[in-house]
């Protein structure tokens, strides 16, 4: 489903973010990518999203190969993927429900369809209650959930997280956690940064490490 | 066809089929969804929607007043057109019957519409009692004045005014013809600079219409930066968050357009009765005429696209900062 192969990114300045990596992770995988923080996770799911093209290397990403994808194709490879951001990128002018409506207006979904895997999905992060609040009035926890939600609502083939647990407490990341598990068993691919290495320990699941920009361990 | 056989062997598929009816059922809920979302976005904020409203809308209405009075002035300029009335001066030594006579002639003439003599005495009476001078004049031993005949040619174009002139004028009986065009066509030349002069500005105020929408689209972008963005991360086409800016550019132009027409209205109305009493001295049947239905119309068309450009040209600039290097 993705693979690296051979990928560096560099900056202007002379910064390399990664350099030479190579991985592969299969369709129904659960990966995590870890490391310490400017080790290149965020680059590697940033090269994912085609948010950045890789200066060296290619990146393969559900059979299309995203060095020479043009700019009109994007939009169709993201709308198979769901994005949880590390700071949740809830927008504050608008109801939870309407957040998480918003990939499903992207796609082109009806509203009434729409509505009702909203709240399949709010139901899923068990947060259905809270559907017509704004997301400023919920916790830094509930955002998060609200986040995730959002990121499943349309049933993407790869799930990608950015340090999903970041603000969250023991308890609640690995509520989060648990949820990623069961996108998992549904068939999605996730693949998880972040630096939480005794939570990724608990989850027992194939973890590529991250140091300096190259690629340490694949275990 | 093929997907007709695909229904047939992919059994239980649970794949989603999109009918073309149900497309385009969506393709319209979403543009009113869309339009819905921009109206109440432009609401929100009413005063600073009005105020951007009316700058464009007086950007509009000046070459709107300014085509409407030029398109006056033309008509009235038209109805001179038509004068065509030809003074005929016969030889002063033409005698009442040969006078006669030579109007018979011109009566069995069919390019011509109406004869009207003034015979001699009959002109020195009226200048007697036009000019005042009836003591002096009293006191000539002759009259002076020539018969004058006045004819209205049926041809009313410049050129066959004048052909019939010169055909006149060779006639023994005429002394002279009068038929003034020149300054008709002096009228008309000015009247060419000055709608040259009406168009160059109306361009310069389409482009500062452009640049109005344009950068008050921007501002609304750039305070929208962040959906913007989420949007593009969860697969938004380029097409998909235009959308909503393009409509909003296209609310403020036809908006404007319709304060303008309302400004012109308002306009023509304080206007109509001093005109009224103005063509009532030169006895006229001249009546003001606004942008008319097609002029009007044309306001809108032309804000409404200057609208969607300026919006197009502010979203295109900023999307294309965001494609990934």
């Amino acid at each position: 489903m993705i693979n690296f192969d051979a990928v560096s990114k560099g900056y202007a300045a002379g910064f390399e973010a990664i350099q030479d990596v190579s991985f592969s992770i299969n369709a129904g995988e659960l990966v995590f990518l870890t490391g310490h923080s400017g080790a290149g996770k965020s680059t590697v799911l940033k090269l994912i999203m085609l948010m950045e093209r890789a200066t060296q290397g290619s990146v393969e990403v559900a059979g299309q190969s995203l060095s020479t994808m043009s700019v009109k194709d994007i939009p169709a490879l993201r709308q198979q993927m769901g994005v949880v951001f590390q700071n949740h990128q809830l927008l504050f002018d608008r109801s939870v429900f309407d957040n998480i409506a918003l990939p499903l207006r992207i796609c082109g979904y009806d509203s009434v369809d729409a509505a009702r895997r909203v709240r399949a999905a709010l139901d899923k992060v068990g947060l259905l209650n809270k559907e017509k609040f704004n997301p400023k009035m919920l916790s830094t926890g509930e955002q998060q959930r609200i986040g995730i939600a959002r990121a499943i609502v349309h049933k993407p083939k790869i799930l990608l997280a950015d340090e999903p647990t970041g603000n969250l407490d023991p308890q609640l990341s690995a509520e989060v956690m648990t949820l990623f598990k069961q996108f998992n068993q549904v068939g999605t691919t996730v693949l998880i940064a972040s630096h939480d290495l005794s939570l990724i320990r608990r989850m027992n699941c194939r973890t590529l490490t991250l140091k300096k920009g190259g690629l340490i361990d694949d275990v | 066809m093929s997907d007709k056989k695909n229904a047939q062997n992919v059994r239980g598929a649970q794949q989603h089929r999109v009918s073309a009816k149900d497309k385009r059922r969506h393709w319209r809920e979403h543009h009113a969804g869309v339009a819905k979302d921009c109206l109440r976005q432009l609401f929100a904020a009413p005063m600073s929607t009005f105020m951007t409203v009316l700058v464009l809308a007086v950007a509009l209405a000046l070459p709107g007043f300014l085509f409407s009075a030029l398109s006056n002035v033309a008509r009235l300029s038209d109805s001179w057109d038509n004068e065509n009335k030809i003074a005929l001066f016969l030889q002063t030594d033409l005698s009442t019957v040969q006078v006669d006579s030579f109007v018979q002639t011109l009566l069995l003439r069919p390019d011509l519409i109406a004869i009207d003599l003034v015979d001699a005495s009959q002109g020195l009476l009226e200048f007697k009692q036009q000019s005042g001078l009836s003591d002096i004049i009293d006191s000539l031993a002759s009259n002076p004045l020539p018969a004058v005949v006045y004819v209205l040619a049926k041809n009313n174009s410049q050129e066959g005014l004048a052909l019939l002139a010169g055909e006149l004028k060779a006639l023994p009986q005429v002394e002279q013809v009068i038929l003034d065009l020149n300054w008709i066509k002096r009228f008309n030349g000015i009247l060419l600079v000055v709608e040259r002069a009406v168009v160059a500005l109306s361009l310069l105020l389409a482009f500062a219409i452009l640049l109005i929408i344009g950068n008050t689209i921007r501002l609304n972008v750039e305070s929208r930066n962040e959906e913007i963005l989420v949007s593009k991360l969860m697969g938004a086409t380029n097409a998909w968050v235009r959308r909503p800016f393009l409509y909003s550019g296209v609310f403020y132009g036809v908006s404007a357009a319709v304060l303008a027409l309302l400004i012109l209205e308002l306009a023509m109305l304080m206007m109509k009765t001093p005109i009224l009493q103005l063509t009532q001295l030169y006895q006229s049947h001249f009546a003001l005429s606004g942008l008319g239905v097609i002029g009007s119309i044309t306001l809108i068309l032309v804000s409404s696209i200057l609208g969607f450009m300026g919006a197009l040209i502010s979203v295109n600039k900023f999307l294309a900062r965001q494609e990934p290097q």
